[in-house]
């Protein structure tokens, strides 16, 4: 039997957990653009300890659990003087583990810009900074926006492992009337047209942003 | 090696890659206001000669000298050179253009984007100001009504003619065409030709590396022939055109007027 009152009653609080998941993807998109981006010049620059230092992260955020991850930012930041902020935690963890993929998205979209607009930037005295952020990374970025698209929704997935660190964002608030109420249907399934409607809005919107690039790509 | 009227000079330009000797000493000098073109067979080093001369790809060994500044390098107190820090080799870079085979246009900045970019972003004035310089510049390469157009919309011809305008744009003491033909359709080469015809008579300093002869008979006040990584032959374009003295160059003419 499907429990009506306690679907219509689950709503409000839902709501509110799934602002929370909404507010902690987004930090951790912006997270990730922003590792991503660093690490992917510091990994392409002629910085020898900065391409280490890019690889090192790239390897250790994709070879070890998001989970372990999680755990280890999350009683690490307590030590940095930083306490009680789960949330923080959370956002930072799986920012830096995005961050990693999104570097290697981000480097085949750098690879990919003709070494002559780079020529050009030189030819008439562009810096190398002023290169990296007037010409490669506008294009690298709209060639990368499927990829980097594919990449953020699983990053909206893996927001629910904030729960750990009681985090209370979608799922966790699931499950805590889950086991108040010792009914599950009514509550996930109003969780997964939550984060139906958060991973369509994003990806619309990174459709609509492909569209308004597309101009130089035809 | 301080001469007024000297735009470039190079003296003794070796360019090495690995094993491979591309460049084996070559020697030029440029006046102010003049246009050389130099021709020669692929794989001679001209495109290479360019290259060293805005140190994009430095050579291995020799000096060029920008109105009478030694290009890429400079002095240590103790007499030994070393690189010029990349904040000076930038601020040289910007007086010498480029145009390139290729264009090498920037794909998300429109025509105008592509030529306000060096004025605003290198040379730091403002973008309104940028904006009034860049159609300045287009309506000399006739692309006023492109202004706004992307670059993959234009025509290589159009494109091309926005390389240059992007060149010009910074004011440049001099201007290096590397075959800014070679990569266009036959019915294109003109319009481009022509712009540059019209930039050599208001006395801008121009190297052309070119196949096109008329161009050259036209336009250039001088012709340097290059073979296997020597300039072998130069002259004015009737003296080299018309009795040209190499065999080398006379091979290559007649393949090229035929």
């Amino acid at each position: 039997m499907f429990n009506t009152e306690l679907f219509f009653n689950s709503v409000p609080t839902l709501a509110t957990a799934a602002v929370v998941t909404f507010k902690l993807f987004v930090c951790c998109v912006c997270l990730s653009l922003m590792f991503g981006t660093l690490s992917v010049m510091l990994q392409l620059s002629n910085n020898r300890a900065g391409y280490w230092l890019s690889r090192t992260y790239v390897s250790v955020m994709r070879g070890t659990p998001l989970l372990v991850q999680l755990f280890v930012v999350f009683f690490g930041l307590p030590l940095l003087g930083i306490k009680g902020q789960a949330f923080l935690a959370a956002a930072l963890a799986i920012g830096l583990n995005s961050g990693a993929y999104t570097t290697e998205i981000l480097r085949a979209g750098i690879q990919n810009v003709p070494v002559g607009h780079l020529e050009a930037a030189a030819s008439i005295g562009m810096s190398r900074l002023r290169t990296w952020t007037r010409v490669v990374l506008p294009q690298a970025f709209t060639v990368s926006l499927p990829a980097l698209t594919n990449e953020f929704t699983i990053v909206l997935k893996s927001t629910p492992l904030a729960s750990v660190v009681a985090v209370t964002e979608l799922t966790y608030a699931g499950v805590i009337i889950q086991a108040r109420a010792f009914s599950a249907i009514e509550v996930f399934l109003p969780i997964a047209v939550g984060y139906i409607v958060i991973a369509l809005s994003f990806t619309q919107l990174a459709r609509w942003l492909e569209r308004r690039l597309r101009d130089f790509h035809t | 090696m301080k001469n007024d009227n000297e735009a470039i000079r190079a003296e003794g330009i070796v360019k090495r890659f690995g094993d491979l000797t591309v460049l084996r000493g070559v020697s030029l000098a440029v006046k102010r206001g003049e246009v050389v073109c130099i021709m020669g067979p692929s794989g001679s080093g001209k495109s290479t000669l360019l290259r060293c001369l805005n140190w994009l790809s430095p050579p291995t060994e020799g000096t060029v000298w920008l109105a009478g500044e030694v290009l890429g390098t400079q002095e240590t107190p103790n007499g030994t050179r070393v690189p010029l820090p990349d904040s000076k080799l930038r601020r040289q870079r910007s007086r010498i253009g480029m145009v390139f085979q290729s264009f090498n246009l920037w794909p998300h900045r429109t025509a105008i984007g592509n030529v306000m970019e060096g004025p605003m972003i290198v040379s730091g004035i403002t973008k309104s100001e940028a904006r009034r310089l860049a159609t300045e510049i287009l309506t000399r390469v006739g692309l006023t009504e492109k202004a706004d157009v992307y670059p993959a919309k234009l025509s290589g011809g159009q494109q091309q003619r926005v390389a240059i305008a992007r060149a010009l744009a910074m004011q440049p003491e001099i201007i290096l065409f590397d075959e800014p033909t070679s990569a266009l359709d036959p019915e294109l080469v003109g319009e481009v030709l022509d712009v540059m015809k019209s930039l050599a008579t208001q006395e801008i300093t121009m190297i052309v590396v070119t196949h096109e002869v008329g161009f050259a008979k036209d336009a250039a006040d001088r012709i340097l022939f290059m073979d296997e990584g020597l300039i072998v032959e130069e002259g004015s374009p009737s003296e080299f055109l018309e009795n040209p003295k190499e065999e080398r160059s006379r091979q290559f003419l007649e393949r090229y007027l035929n």
